[in-house]
């Protein structure tokens, strides 16, 4: 299978560590979407916290009545801010690795802020894909996206998905109709995480794979297709 | 987001529940109690039977065949077509590009 003229395609992905990398890469093509993905969830996550952050709660509108006279709390939400704080001096840190390292060198980001950072990383996901490192990066920006996504205080709801899923087979994935997660899909049962992508390619693989509507029932559960990613 | 709720392991469901998260009827919840295939782990306070989530999920899947997968199919086409309630349309991500456009440099 391997192109002798083409050494990098004996490269595993560094990320799931299942599939050829995407040559001359480091992560195949998947990992690299889903990457691309958790930047972007991450900038959205990133900025929906500052919004949250200043939100007091209702009960100290003016006209509100006191039992006894309560200090008011602070203004702002400090374990939201202690996370947007984690989430810059990480992402900034990224930021100066690429800028060290690069060559030719790039300019930095044209904005101070950590959404055009996350642009700017985004931007330069080919060449951080071709870099050793490029594991540790995906770690931390999954990682930072998780705990935006922890720390978003508004309870999400749950879609239930009736697409047997690729790891598990059951009927255990779930839609989370947040805003930060609107296009993350979860196994509850094994813990797999998708993309709607990927579950839009799984249901079409799913479909090609069924018998024609009307032929005998197929002797035991039908296989669905390894499409997705299971991460 | 996987909060002690969202565990089919510690999630006990009535059978119409149980049929709900399973797609099925709630005859077919019965319908594999008595086959064995669900054992029910108790009873509620109005003598109905509670059934593990993840129990029911697995039974499930052991008597899936490919008309009942078909249905399941078309309706997770439904909800992935279905705009996700709460998203706020300012801040929804953008869909990836494709590889080709991907990079910059």
């Amino acid at each position: 299978m391997t192109d002798p003229h083409h050494p990098h395609d004996a490269r595993r992905c560094v990320l799931c560590r299942q599939r050829p990398a995407w040559a001359p890469r480091w992560v195949c093509a998947l990992c690299y979407r889903a990457l691309r993905a958790d930047l972007a969830d991450l900038a959205a996550g990133y900025e929906w916290l500052g919004e949250c952050m200043s939100a007091l709660p209702p009960s100290w509108r003016e006209h509100a009545i006191h039992a006894a006279p309560l200090a008011p709390p602070p203004p702002m939400a400090l374990h939201l801010a202690q996370t947007r704080s984690d989430i810059s001096d990480n992402v900034w840190y990224w930021v100066q690795m690429v800028l060290d390292a690069k060559r030719p060198a790039s300019r930095p980001p044209a904005e101070p802020s950590v959404p055009a950072a996350l642009a700017w990383l985004t931007a330069r996901l080919g060449w951080i894909t071709r870099q050793p490192a490029v594991g540790e990066l995906a770690g931390d920006i999954a990682r930072l996206r998780e705990r935006a996504e922890r720390a978003d205080p508004r309870p999400a709801p749950r879609i239930d998905l009736p697409l047997p899923c690729v790891r598990c087979n059951t009927l255990g994935l779930s839609l989370h109709g947040d805003r930060l997660a609107a296009t993350l899909v979860a196994c509850r049962v094994c813990a797999a995480r998708y993309s709607v992508a990927d579950c839009r390619a799984i249901l079409a693989a799913a479909r090609t794979e069924l018998p024609p509507d009307g032929c005998a029932p197929a002797p035991g559960p039908a296989p669905i297709g390894h499409v997705g990613s299971a991460a | 987001m996987n909060g002690a709720d969202d565990d089919p392991a510690a999630t006990l469901l009535t059978t119409e529940q149980a049929a709900a998260a399973a797609r099925v009827t709630p005859r077919d919840i019965q319908n594999w109690a008595g086959r064995g295939l669900l054992r029910p782990l108790g009873r509620d306070g109005r003598g109905r039977n509670l059934f593990r989530e993840l129990d029911v999920l697995y039974a499930e899947r052991s008597t899936r065949r490919a008309p009942r997968l078909r249905a399941l199919l078309e309706q997770a086409a439904a909800v992935l077509d279905a705009p996700a309630p709460g998203v706020r349309p300012d801040l929804a991500r953008k869909p990836p590009q494709d590889h080709a456009n991907a990079q910059v440099d």
